[in-house]
């Protein structure tokens, strides 16, 4: 659950009329429409919605891997519209959907993570390398293996330990624990609250499981078409209080294959 | 059981890499028939190795011994490279867990469809692009004919998944290998291409291996589950009745799951236990 004292009122991230389009002439087509949402420091924010919908291209838009226009897009205190500065990448990182896409195919685990310590000139990298692979549950036998050699859920997390090195304010996680098993996703859920006690991290969060994202989320918004449809606090999203049709059908679809009823037939105490 | 689509039996998959040799799958048995079948298990407990060596596609560095992984009478560690080729995508289905890096790259997304059809029927060009666009529509694709002429980096997470399965399916196997397939994909289109891989298990006796983290997915919609931890078939279970579960391992991971209407503010842990 979120904590209360750390998440400040002033936004860390803030959007305004996000646009991405992909392809040319007859092609053009609009991935992401006028999407705005802002972000407070401290906060987890999340981000669902239906597959094909945007959600990654709006992670992608604010890390400068899609080309795109936006009336505001301040991230960690910069405009980043035009370019990031040279400190963006520390402050800023991104755990990929799909780990191959983050991680160099020809470079062993370690070096993954000891690659971009020296490009952001991270001090004592050695030292938070094995920190991270601990933190998430790699063994230590598996540092020099190449990403091919390992099991899709020790990718993700290779993937996510990558992210931690340079201790950043803000970290865009894209299913980050889609391909792990609930016990390792637990440790892992665990550890980025922790993180976020610590030290304040901020978290934009896609995710396609309800269950996950009303434990790690206050707010969040539902995307559709590439627009957001509705932004509302978690507890109403799974109380019965969405208001736009594509919201109310994505609870009852996980209600369907989802949650054992028994479950909700439990009244969710009040969080905190 | 009686005539099972697959059998497997005693299967152990292992590595040798300069650290030693390194058990990936240690003696795992199960019989497959016109069902669906979950698996769930330990990140790297060799769910999708276990899934590889049906096809035999396993990684060339892996030594896979079985005392036989039987598809009808083929004994599938015997068989034939020719053999091989007849089975793979036709007779057994794999939906790997990376699905956009088991396309080709330089293709479109509905040629590749298209000319899995016409490897399996032996269609026409025309009849094969009519086939896969339709298919494309039965995975919820928006706009098939659009994306038909799209190129794999140029999918969502959840497209890339569905165009793998559409792949899979165009060539109506009799297996059906479905790693991780459904993950990338909102709870809406995940009901519908549920729906349609249970058609086709009642309807048309389609066996259905389906590897999965999700509990209460695997929950509602396998019949049965064998649960894996560490290379090994630890529990099996129908899935209905996975509350039951005995097993150390299991009972930690029916708790550590998240869950909407009863918030916890840290979820429990696992403490694994080297004699599981
Ligand atoms: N490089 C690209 N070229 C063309 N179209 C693209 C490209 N990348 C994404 N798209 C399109 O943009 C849309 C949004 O994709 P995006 O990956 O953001 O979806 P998503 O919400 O993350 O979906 P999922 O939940 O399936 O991962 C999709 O229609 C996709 O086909
Ligand atoms: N080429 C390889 N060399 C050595 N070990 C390997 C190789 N490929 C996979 N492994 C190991 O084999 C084990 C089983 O891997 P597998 O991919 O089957 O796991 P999994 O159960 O599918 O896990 P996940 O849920 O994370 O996908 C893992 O511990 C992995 O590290
Ligand atoms: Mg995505
Ligand atoms: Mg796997």
């Amino acid at each position: 659950m979120v904590n209360d004292n750390m998440t400040s009122q002033t936004p860390i991230i803030e959007i305004q009329n996000l646009v991405v389009t992909f392809g040319e002439g007859d092609d053009e087509r609009r991935a992401v429409s006028d999407v705005s949402f802002s972000v407070n420091r401290g906060e987890t924010f999340g981000l669902v919605g239906e597959s094909g919908s945007g959600k990654s291209t709006v992670l992608r838009a604010i890390t400068g891997l899609v080309s795109n226009q936006a009336d505001v897009m301040r991230v960690a205190g910069e405009d980043v519209r035009a370019r990031r500065g040279k400190d963006f990448y520390r402050k800023v990182q991104m755990v990929f959907q799909d780990p191959y896409e983050a991680l160099h195919p020809r470079h062993t685990i370690w070096r993954q993570l000891m690659e971009p310590a020296r490009i952001l000139h991270i001090p004592d990298a050695e030292a938070r390398g094995h920190a991270a692979l601990d933190s998430v549950g790699l063994s230590r036998t598996l540092l020099w293996r190449y990403p091919h050699q390992l099991s899709g859920g020790q990718r993700q997390r290779v993937a996510i330990a990558r992210a931690l090195m340079s201790q950043p304010d803000i970290l865009l996680l894209d299913e980050p624990t889609s391909a792990l098993d609930v016990s390792v996703q637990a440790e892992i859920l665990n550890l980025l609250c922790d993180l976020q006690d610590e030290s304040g991290l901020t978290y934009l969060m896609v995710s396609h499981d309800l269950g996950v994202v009303a434990h790690m989320c206050k707010r969040t918004a539902v995307m559709h078409a590439g627009m957001i449809v509705e932004t509302l606090d978690v507890d109403a999203l799974i109380n019965g209080g969405a208001t736009k049709s594509y919201t109310k059908k994505l609870i009852a679809a996980s209600e369907a294959y989802g949650e054992d009823p028994r479950d909700i037939a439990q009244p969710r105490a009040s969080s905190n | 059981m009686d005539n099972p689509l697959l059998s497997v039996r005693d299967l152990r998959i292992s590595f040798h890499g300069a650290a030693g040799v390194f058990d990936a799958v240690r003696g795992v048995s199960f019989d497959l028939g016109r069902e669906k079948l979950g698996i769930v298990g330990e990140s790297g407990s060799g769910k999708s190795m276990t899934g590889r060596a049906i096809m035999r596609l396993s990684p060339p560095a892996a030594i896979v011994r079985a005392e036989h992984i039987r598809l009808g009478d083929i004994d599938i560690l015997q068989a034939s490279e020719r053999t091989m080729d007849a089975i793979r995508g036709r007779r057994i289905g794999l939906i790997m867990q990376d699905p956009k890096y088991s396309l080709n790259p330089v293709v479109t997304v509905g040629e590749q469809i298209a000319e899995a059809y016409r490897i399996h029927a032996r269609s026409s060009v025309s009849d094969a692009r009519q086939r896969a666009v339709a298919m494309l529509g039965a995975v919820q694709i928006r706009d098939p004919e659009r994306v038909y002429r799209m190129y794999p980096h140029e999918m969502s997470g959840g497209m890339g998944q569905r165009i793998m399965i559409a792949m899979m399916l165009v060539s109506e196997p009799e297996i059906l290998i479905a790693d991780e397939a459904t993950s990338a994909l909102d709870v809406t289109v995940r009901l519908e291409i549920l729906n349609l891989l249970n058609d086709l298990v009642e309807k048309r006796g389609l066996g259905l291996i389906f590897i999965s983290h999700d509990l209460n997915l695997v929950r509602r919609f396998c019949d049965r589950v064998l649960i894996m931890y560490r290379g090994r078939v630890v529990e099996t279970l129908k899935a209905g009745e996975l509350d039951q579960a005995t097993h150390p391992y299991t009972r930690g991971l029916l708790e550590a799951m998240p869950r909407i209407h009863v918030p916890r503010k840290r979820l429990p842990v696992l403490k694994r236990d080297a004699a599981w």
